[in-house]
């Protein structure tokens, strides 16, 4: 009945798995894996997951693939992000996990929400910080955090909300807090912690989603209020500029930023999360500052991560530098699928790679009908 | 002015101007034809230009078209549709080149689609269609006796503002001939998607009738362009829209008090396939005709299907058809490959290939069957049970939940490009009892059931508001003298004006001799 070397025992085996995935973070960290390594540690996770994630293997069925027939990781069939929303993917037992993170759930689907299980979040936690030291902390220990989105007291079924919390508690300094609760933004308390921060000639670093950001601005505007960030200071935000409420451009909102708070862009740090991976991905600006004075705003994976793009038509891998559409493999979500596709487009350069985001829908040729165009006629 | 270039040239001009009009200034984009790259010239035009433009082709009108006689007019575009019939007519060759170039479709498809099309502007189609649209079309010149004992005469508009969409090539033609015929003036906003067919088709009319066509201005701008809308809109008697339903809507919504505004928006085509259509003897031919149906045009008509329903019972069983569906696809795809999408098309197929694996994951009897190196075709099988407690996410459990139409009508659409949903249910009428919320939305039904069914199954359908049933394999090609989503295509233009009945004899009163 199974294929695993390892036998039948899933909490053996996810013991084994488990500290694999660790071996491999701490032996690599965030540099390049050799691709031999790479590929043995995902064909063993693959099988892993194969055996006992029952959904998973049907799909892999569906694309027949098996762990026997696989020639490489790139053959690993992705899980479509929807796949979170309508199967359960886990190979432990649901009601034996620690965790479970959730997606907003607001785009197609409707209600659903994509789910992703976690037994217990040892190598998440591991996976977390590792990057989070290399790509945003290079230069110090601890800096002092305020952290201006739900934290992990609020939301358990975040994970950004965890990744906040995890941040504060491991790289944060005194003086370090949580500037959100039911309420919304904790204005003071914001106001306060960047006073304190411009007398103590401190460092700060404000972190939390994109639209924050928005809010923030606009209430300091409407007050009138501006800072001069001591030097090394940094705004983490993730979620991206783009996507959010207000009509304004990217390069607009960290030009406020920078008059607003005097944190200039190449402090400005952007983190790629997905509730489906259990790593985060990085722009590398902060990096390249403290290693070589640059500043590379192109996104980088640690080494059990590897991102690939896709034609969008054929499902195969596109050449470097054309555009497609987003794969993540991610060693350390290993309880439901390493691979994942995604409905983002993107493209790699020689320095890291480019996220276009979502593809934006297709402009209708004419008088046949497109789904987006029911649900939005409908709604009005 | 607008002078077709010899052949050697790289630049086309892909508007139509009257006589004497010169724009100020002029634009050009390029496209990537089989003979290599070309340039297309349109003008570019303000609001002041379009005001200028507008009156010009309303004086053209009072004078030329207005004092031609509907036969005569008849005569002028029957004749200009002819000169389509032969392949070595320089604007029909033309376009069989750039039309593929710019709008993606497969070369052969759009000559043999745009050929059948123009067939049904010659004579005796247009006669036939007057006279189904109209009983007495010398109405259109003067007053005639009406059946009320008195007289009738029809007055169309003075100036039509059109806006054209690039979906499917040559659709423009047909609001052309109609507003020509009730002798209207026309002022048409092409596409850049697909400026040519428009343009080109005056051109065609130039050639035979100059001082006709000057009634007929064609230029591309984009979209949603207030400056060139507004007054283009404020100088016309009757709007006519192509385009999706934000747009028609958005028209719709700024043309003033009794205008006549006739919108083309987005509508969804069906399919129903009968147990009968299902024999030994008939199942090749009717997987066949609905694979044309699906690959004509890669479904961009609103004419297209986006479902077929397929009747258990017969001696194939719908998933056997769904499965020979897809072989007929693949054998369409290496002979009219389909066009080259974008990205974001890719991926709503994708998807939509994915949201249908996940149904049969999760235990449903739902299947993919697809082309095997992309996303060149998709056949999206599902069930419909007649028993509404079924599991099936689409139909039944909107019925039985009571769903809204949003969720009734979202299970019935495919994200085009040859993707089709493929629906098995025990009897077509319950399909069409699932329809009832879909109102507005529906259009073609292309079906194939025996005689003794027909009229039944039409009859339910007309309930459910669909407008055309025509037979399985001829979705994309509406006949002559249809009636697009329900409508009269000329009488919707027209205003009747009566003169009663007395009002001849009361006249006579006057008259000194008369006994």
């Amino acid at each position: 009945m199974t294929a695993m070397t390892g036998g039948t025992d899933v909490k053996a085996d996810a013991g084994r798995i488990k500290q694999e995935i660790l071996d491999f973070i701490h032996t690599y960290g965030c540099e390049q894996a050799p691709d031999e390594a790479f590929d043995a540690l995902a064909r063993d996770v693959f099988t892993y997951q194969y055996t006992y994630d029952l959904p998973y293997r049907r799909y892999c069925a569906a694309k027949r693939i098996t762990p026997a027939s696989l020639r490489g990781w790139r053959e690993i069939p992705p899980m479509p992000v929807d796949g979170f929303k309508h199967l359960t993917l886990s190979t432990i037992p649901t009601d034996q996990c620690e965790a479970v993170f959730m997606t907003s759930g607001t785009t197609h689907g409707g209600a659903m929400r994509g789910r992703n299980f976690h037994p217990d979040l040892e190598v998440w936690d591991e996976s977390m910080i590792v990057p989070f030291r290399h790509f945003i902390m290079p230069d110090r220990e601890r800096i002092r955090i305020a952290v201006i989105s739900p934290a992990w007291d609020m939301n358990q079924n975040s994970s950004l909300s965890r990744y906040l919390t995890k941040a504060v508690e491991q790289c944060g300094s005194e003086g370090s807090g949580i500037y959100f609760d039911e309420h919304g933004l904790k204005f003071d308390g914001i106001i306060d912690f960047l006073n304190r921060a411009v007398a103590d000639q401190e460092p700060v670093m404000l972190m939390g989603v994109s639209s924050s950001y928005l809010y923030l601005l606009d209430y300091l505007h409407e007050h009138d209020l501006t800072f001069a960030l001591a030097a090394d200071s940094r705004l983490f935000d993730t979620g991206g500029f783009k996507s959010t409420k207000r009509d304004i451009t990217e390069d607009q909102m960290l030009a406020e930023l920078e008059q607003t708070l005097g944190v200039p862009r190449h402090h400005c740090v952007n983190m790629y999360g997905m509730t489906e991976l259990s790593s985060q991905i990085y722009d590398q600006n902060i990096l390249s500052w403290y290693t070589d004075g640059t500043s590379n705003y192109l996104k980088a994976n640690p080494s059990w991560v590897r991102t690939v793009f896709l034609d969008p038509n054929t499902l195969t891998p596109v050449k470097d530098g054309e555009t497609g559409v987003i794969a993540h493999y991610d060693l350390a979500n290993w309880n439901s699928c390493i691979g994942i596709l995604t409905e983002d487009l993107g493209h790699r350069t020689p320095d890291g790679f480019l996220l276009q985001g979502r593809a934006k829908g297709a402009e209708a040729r004419g008088c046949s009908i497109a789904v987006d165009e029911v649900i939005s006629a409908n709604r009005g | 002015m607008g002078g077709f270039p010899a052949s050697s040239t790289a630049t086309i001009d892909v508007f139509h101007l009257p006589s004497g009009v010169e724009p100020a200034e002029y634009a050009t984009y390029d496209v990537a034809t089989a003979q290599g790259a070309r340039q297309l010239r349109y003008p570019v035009l303000n609001g002041p230009a379009i005001t200028a433009l507008a009156r010009r082709l309303t004086e053209v009108r009072a004078r030329r078209l207005a004092a031609m006689s509907v036969n005569d007019i008849l005569d002028v575009l029957a004749r200009a549709a002819e000169l389509w019939t032969d392949p070595d007519f320089e604007l029909r060759r033309h376009a069989e080149l750039l039309i593929p170039a710019i709008t993606g479709y497969q070369s052969d498809m759009v000559r043999i689609e745009l050929k059948r099309y123009m067939r049904q502007f010659r004579r005796r189609e247009l006669l036939r269609f007057l006279d189904a649209e109209i009983g007495q079309p010398a109405m259109l010149d003067g007053f005639r006796p009406n059946k009320a004992g008195g007289y009738s005469r029809y007055v169309g508009p003075r100036l039509t503002y059109q806006v054209f969409s690039s979906n499917v090539p040559g659709i423009p033609v047909w609001s052309m001939v109609m507003t020509l015929l009730v002798k209207g003036a026309i002022l048409g906003k092409s596409s850049f998607s697909e400026p040519v067919m428009p343009a080109f088709f005056a051109r065609s009319i130039a050639m035979i009738d100059p001082e006709l066509a000057d009634a007929i201005a064609v230029v591309p701008w984009k979209g949603g362009s207030q400056e060139l809308e507004d007054p283009a809109i404020d100088a016309a008697d009757a709007v006519i829209v192509y385009g999706s339903s934000t747009t028609t809507k958005l028209i719709a919504g700024k043309v003033a008090g009794a205008k006549p505004c006739l919108g083309y928006g987005a509508k969804i085509g069906l399919a129903f396939i009968g147990r009968e259509a299902l024999r030994p003897d008939t199942y090749a031919d009717t997987v066949h005709r609905a694979a044309v149906d699906i690959a004509t045009y890669d479904q961009q008509s609103c004419l297209a299907p986006q479902t077929i329903f397929v009747e258990t019972g017969g001696a194939l069983a719908p998933r056997e058809v769904a499965q020979l569906l897809g072989g007929e696809l693949e054998g369409q795809q290496r002979k009219y490959p389909r066009a080259v999408l974008s990205d974001a098309e890719n991926m709503a197929i994708q998807r939509a290939r994915t949201n249908t694996e996940m149904q049969a994951l999760m235990g449903g009897s739902d299947a993919v069957i697809a082309s095997r190196n992309g996303t060149a075709w998709t056949v999206l099988y599902r069930e419909l049970e007649a028993d509404a407690g079924a599991e099936d996410a689409g139909l039944a459990a909107a019925a039985a939940t009571g769903l809204g139409a949003a969720e009734t009508l979202t299970s019935l659409l495919s994200p085009l490009n040859r993707t089709i949903n493929v629906v098995a249910v025990p009897d077509l009428m319950d399909a069409v009892g699932q329809l009832a919320n879909c109102r507005g939305w529906l259009q073609s039904c292309g079906v194939a059931v025996d005689s003794s069914r027909l009229f039944g199954l039409a009859d339910a359908l007309a309930q459910v508001g669909v407008d055309r049933v025509c037979p399985l394999g001829e979705m994309d090609r509406a006949k002559s003298g249809w009636h697009h989503d329900g409508g009269f295509n000329l009488i919707d233009l027209l205003r009747a004006v009566d003169i009663e009945r007395g009002s001849d004899t009361y006249s006579d009163s006057f008259d000194l001799d008369m006994e």
